[in-house]
C-alpha cells in the first residue's frame, strides 16, 4: 500500500502526459514526432517541417510547462499548510501571487516586451513576501506564524489594490484585455526558453524541501514543540518560505495567476497518503502536475481561443471543495 | 545529568513574572512544581526548556548554559511533554512518536528502521503498543497523553519536562499516567512536572517547589513544603492534609465532614 | 466633468442599450446634452453627419461624410474581382498571442478592406481572445499585421513564428499608430485611413497609389492640418505597403 500509491499516481501522470501530447488546436502526424525525436539525437533531416516545430517547440514545453507549474504549485500549497497548520491555506497567503500579479501588469502597462513582464513579475512576488517577512521579523512579541499570516493578508490586500489601480490607468482598449487575460492564467505562449528558466528556480526552491522534509514536518506541531523536538525554528521557516515562494513566484511569472491549484490538490493528496510532509510532497507534486495537464488540456480544446486556466481550476476547485466539506470531516487528512 | 536553575528571573520582555528561582534536579528525582493557575509555572517551564529567553541568572544542564546550546543539543538532554492536545492533522500515533527522534536524526536524515523499532519500543514500554497505527487525534486524551510520553521517550533524553500532564484526564487514567511517571524515575529519569493538584505532588515527587506570584515560595521534601498552612496560603482557601490509613498523605477543603447518612 | 462645463458631451461607440441608458442618467444628472453614436465602421458616414446636424457645421461634415464614402465605394468597386482572398491575422501584445474575432468592432476594418480575419468567431461575444501559436499555424494567415512595437521587434527571431506562411513569405506589417491607431486601440475615425492601407497591404496590384499622398490628403481634411513630410515619415514608420513586409 504504501508504495501502491505512489506508482499509480506516477502512471496518471505518464498517461496524461501522453494525451497532452496528443491534444492541440494544430493537427500532429506521427511522423512530425517521430522526425522531432530523430532531430533531437542529431539526425537531420532537412528543414523541419511545421509539425516537427509545433511537436518540439510548442506542445512539448507547453506540456512541460503544465507539469511544472501543477507540481510548484501543489508543492508550495503542501508546505504553506504544513508550515502554517493550516489546511485551508494557499500559496498566495503571503502575497506571492497577488505580487508577481502586480508585477506583471505593471509591465503590461509600461508596454515591456514578454521577457520584461516576466522578470517584474518574478521580482514583484519575491519582493511582497519579502515584505511581508520585514514586516513579520518588526513586530516582536507576537505569535510568529499569526503576524506572517496578518501580514501577507494586508500585503496582498495592497497589491492587490495597486493591481485595481494599475487596471484602470491601463489603455482599455490595448492593455486592459492583456491584463485581465494575464490575471487568470495561460500557458498558451509558453517557449522553450521559459522553461530553461522556470525549471532550475523551480528546482532550486524544490532542493530544500526535499532535504528538510522531515523536520517541515516536525514543524507542523507548533513552534514550542518543534523546538523542543530539535528542529531551528527561526532559520527552517525562513528557508522554507524562501524555497516554496521562488517555486511558486518563477512559475507564476511564466502562467500567470492560477488559483485553487495549491489549496486543493494537497487535500486530495492528504487523502491519500495520509499528512506525513514526506509522503504527502511528493504525492501531491504527483497530483498537481497531472491536474494542470488535464485543465490545460481543457483550456485549448474547449474552443478555437485559450481558456483561462485560472477559470477552469476554479469551475472544477470549487464544486469538489464543497463536497469535501459536505462530507463532514472532523478533521483534515 | 543535572538541570539547575540559578537565580532565574523569568518573563517577557517589559514584564517580569517571577524572580529569584533557584532550583535544581538529578537522575531518578522527580521535582514538582505546584502552586495556582497563573502563578508563573508555565512561564518557568518555557524558560528551563530554553523556549523563550531567561531575563536574568541561568539555566543550566551539566552546568552548561542553555542559552549556548542548539535547539538540537537542548533536545539530546532535555525532551518536552505538553499538555495532550489534538493537532491539526491526522497523524498515527507511531508518526507522533517518531517525531521524538527529531533530534538524534542528522538534518536531512529521516527516521529509518531502527528508529522505528525504538518508537515501538517506547510505546511497548508503556502498554500503548497496539495504538501504533492508529490515529492520534482519535485515541482517548490519556492516551495521547502517554503517546507523548513515548515521544519524549524517545529523544533518549535523560530528563523530562512535563507541563501538567494530568489536565483534562479522568480519574482513572491520571492514575494511569502517574503510575508511569513514577516507574520512569525508578529507571532513572530525571523528571520535572508541574501540577495544579496537590495530591499529585504527593503521590509522584520526590521534591516539591512551590510557586505562587511569581516567587518560589518554598522547595523541599513533599512532607515538608505540602502543608496546610502552605496550601491555604497560596490557595486562598482552608485546607486540611491528612493522612490515610495506609499511610499515604491526600488534601482536603476544611469543611465540617457531613453528618453521618446525611 | 460638470466643473469643465462643456456644452455637449460626445460618445462615440457602442450603442446598446446598456450604454443608451447610461447616457441618459448622465444627461439627467448633469443637465448636459450627451450624444451618443454607433462607432461601427459601416456606420461612419451617417455618424459624420449626425455629429455635422447637432454641431450645426452640416456642409463640413457633408465633406467628410462624402470622403468615407469615396473611400468605401471605391474599395468595394476594386474588390469585385479578386481571384483570392488574403488570410489576415491580427497579432495584438508583445507576444502576438491577443488577437480580435472576426467581425468583431476591433477587426471589422480587416473584412471591410476585403480580407479573411483567420480568427472566425466561435461561441464568443467579445472581440478580444487570446490563442496559442499552434491555433495561429493552424490557421495558416498568409498577411500578419501588428501595432505592438515589440512583437515586431522579436518575431522573426523565433523559430516557431518562423514557421507561420506569413512570415515566411515576408508578410508581417506594422501598423501605424499615429495621431491614433489606424485599426483599433481605438476604433476611430483613423479606419478610414486604416482601410486605405489595408487594403494597399493585401491587394497592392489593385490599389497602387502611393499611401504617403493618400495619408496627407486624409490628415489635411480630417485633422485641417498641414502636415510635413518629417510627420508623414513618423507616421508611416514601419508601415510599408506594397512592397515585401519585413
Amino acid at each position: 500500500m504504501r508504495h501502491g500509491v505512489f506508482v499509480l499516481l506516477l502512471g496518471a501522470l505518464v498517461a496524461t502526459l501522453l494525451l497532452g501530447l496528443a491534444v492541440g488546436p494544430y493537427p500532429l502526424g506521427f511522423a512530425d514526432v517521430l522526425h522531432a525525436a530523430a532531430r533531437a539525437v542529431g539526425v537531420d533531416n532537412g528543414a523541419p517541417t511545421p509539425g516537427e516545430i509545433v511537436f518540439g517547440r510548442v506542445r512539448l514545453p507547453r506540456v512541460a510547462a503544465g507539469m511544472l507549474v501543477g507540481a510548484a504549485l501543489a508543492g508550495a500549497g503542501t508546505t504553506y499548510q504544513t508550515l502554517f497548520r493550516n489546511p485551508l491555506v494557499s500559496p498566495d497567503i503571503l502575497g506571492v501571487a497577488t505580487g508577481a500579479g502586480l508585477g506583471a501588469v505593471a509591465g503590461i502597462l509600461l508596454s515591456l516586451p514578454v521577457a520584461g513582464i516576466q522578470g517584474l513579475a518574478f521580482v514583484g512576488g519575491l519582493a511582497t513576501v519579502g515584505l511581508v517577512y520585514v514586516i513579520a521579523a518588526a513586530l516582536r512579541g507576537h505569535d510568529r506564524t499569526l503576524v506572517l499570516v496578518l501580514g501577507g493578508v494586508v500585503v496582498g490586500a495592497l497589491a492587490g489594490a495597486c493591481i485595481s489601480l494599475v487596471k484602470i490607468l491601463a489603455d482599455p482598449y490595448d492593455q486592459l484585455p492583456a491584463i485581465t487575460f494575464w490575471l487568470l492564467g495561460s500557458l498558451a505562449s509558453v517557449k522553450l526558453a521559459d522553461l530553461a528558466t522556470v525549471a532550475p528556480l523551480v528546482l532550486a526552491g524544490l532542493v530544500p524541501l526535499v532535504l528538510f522534509r522531515w523536520r517541515i514536518g516536525v514543524l507542523s506541531l507548533g513552534d514550542d514543540e518543534a523546538r523542543s523536538l530539535g528542529v531551528d525554528v527561526f532559520r527552517l521557516r525562513a528557508l522554507v518560505i524562501g524555497a516554496a515562494t521562488l517555486m511558486t513566484a518563477s512559475v507564476v511569472a511564466v502562467s500567470g495567476v492560477i488559483g485553487w491549484v495549491g489549496l486543493m490538490i494537497p487535500h486530495i493528496a492528504r487523502m491519500l497518503v495520509g499528512p506525513n510532509f514526506s509522503r504527502l510532497l511528493p504525492a501531491s507534486m504527483l497530483l498537481g502536475a497531472s491536474f494542470m495537464l488535464i485543465v490545460d488540456m481543457a483550456a485549448r480544446s474547449i474552443a478555437r481561443v485559450e481558456t483561462p486556466l485560472g477559470i477552469l481550476t476554479a469551475v472544477l476547485g470549487a464544486p469538489f471543495f464543497l463536497w469535501l466539506l459536505a462530507r463532514g470531516r472532523r478533521t483534515w487528512g | 545529568m543535572r538541570l539547575e536553575a540559578r537565580d532565574l528571573s523569568i518573563g517577557y520582555r517589559g514584564h517580569l513574572v517571577g524572580s529569584d528561582i533557584s532550583l535544581s534536579l538529578g537522575p531518578g528525582e522527580v521535582l514538582c512544581l505546584l502552586g495556582p493557575n497563573g502563578a508563573g509555572k508555565t512561564t518557568l517551564f518555557r524558560t528551563l526548556l530554553g523556549l523563550q529567553p531567561a531575563l536574568g541568572g541561568a539555566v543550566l544542564i551539566d552546568g552548561e548554559p542553555l542559552a549556548r546550546l542548539r535547539p538540537a543539543e537542548i533536545a539530546q538532554r532535555l525532551a518536552y511533554v505538553p499538555q495532550a492536545h489534538v493537532t491539526e492533522f491526522s497523524y498515527s500515533v507511531l508518526d507522533v512518536v517518531l517525531m521524538g527522534r527529531t533530534a538524534r536524526l542528522k538534518p536531512f536524515s529521516s527516521p529509518g528502521a531502527a528508529d522505528e523499532r525504538l518508537a515501538r519500543e517506547k510505546l511497548a514500554g508503556l502498554g500503548i503498543a497496539d495504538l501504533a497505527a492508529q490515529d492520534y487525534t482519535r485515541v482517548s486524551g490519556g492516551q495521547r497523553q502517554l503517546a507523548l510520553i513515548a515521544r519524549a521517550l524517545a529523544q533518549e533524553a535523560p530528563i523530562l519536562v512535563l507541563d501538567e500532564p494530568t489536565a483534562s484526564l479522568d480519574f482513572g487514567n491520571q492514575a494511569l499516567v502517574l503510575g508511569r511517571i513514577r516507574d520512569l524515575a525508578r529507571q532513572g529519569f530525571g523528571i520535572v512536572l508541574s501540577t495544579h493538584d496537590p495530591d499529585h505532588a504527593l503521590l509522584v515527587s520526590t521534591r516539591v517547589a512551590i510557586i505562587a506570584d511569581g516567587a518560589l515560595r518554598a522547595i523541599g521534601s513533599p512532607d515538608a513544603v505540602v502543608t496546610a498552612e502552605m496550601l491555604s496560603a497560596i490557595y486562598r482557601t482552608q485546607v486540611l492534609v491528612e493522612e490515610t490509613p495506609s499511610g499515604r498523605r491526600v488534601c482536603v477543603p476544611a469543611w465540617e465532614a457531613p453528618a453521618p447518612g446525611g | 466633468m460638470l466643473k469643465a462645463r462643456p456644452d455637449l458631451i460626445f460618445d462615440f461607440g457602442s450603442v446598446t442599450p446598456t450604454f443608451a441608458s447610461l447616457a441618459a442618467r448622465v444627461q439627467e444628472q448633469t443637465g448636459i446634452p450627451y450624444l451618443l453614436i454607433d462607432g461601427h465602421l459601416d456606420h461612419t458616414a451617417a455618424s459624420l453627419r449626425e455629429l455635422g446636424r447637432v454641431l450645426g457645421v452640416s456642409a463640413r461634415a457633408e465633406a467628410v461624410a462624402r470622403y468615407v464614402e469615396d473611400t468605401e465605394r471605391l474599395i468595394d468597386e476594386r474588390l469585385k474581382d479578386v481571384p483570392a482572398r488574403r488570410r489576415v491575422y491580427l497579432a495584438r501584445e508583445p507576444n502576438g498571442l491577443e488577437t480580435g474575432l472576426a467581425g468583431s468592432i476591433n477587426t471589422e476594418i480587416i473584412e471591410r478592406a476585403g480580407g479573411i480575419n483567420v480568427a472566425e468567431r466561435g461561441s464568443g461575444r467579445g472581440g478580444i481572445a487570446n490563442v496559442s501559436i499552434e491555433q495561429v499555424l493552424a490557421w495558416a494567415p498568409d498577411t500578419i499585421i501588428t501595432w505592438d512595437a515589440n512583437f515586431f521587434a522579436s518575431y522573426a527571431a523565433d523559430p516557431v513564428w518562423g514557421a507561420v506562411p506569413a512570415v515566411k513569405a515576408k508578410r508581417v506589417f506594422l501598423a501605424p499608430r499615429l495621431p491614433f491607431g489606424w485599426i483599433d486601440a481605438p476604433p476611430s475615425i483613423n479606419r478610414v485611413i486604416g482601410l486605405r492601407w489595408i487594403a494597399g497591404l493585401l491587394y497592392p496590384e489593385k490599389f497602387p497609389e502611393d499611401i504617403r499622398a493618400i495619408a496627407r490628403e486624409f490628415i489635411t481634411l480630417f485633422y485641417q492640418i498641414d502636415v510635413s513630410d518629417s510627420q508623414l515619415d513618423r507616421i508611416l514608420a514601419g508601415a510599408q505597403p506594397g512592397g515585401p513586409g519585413r
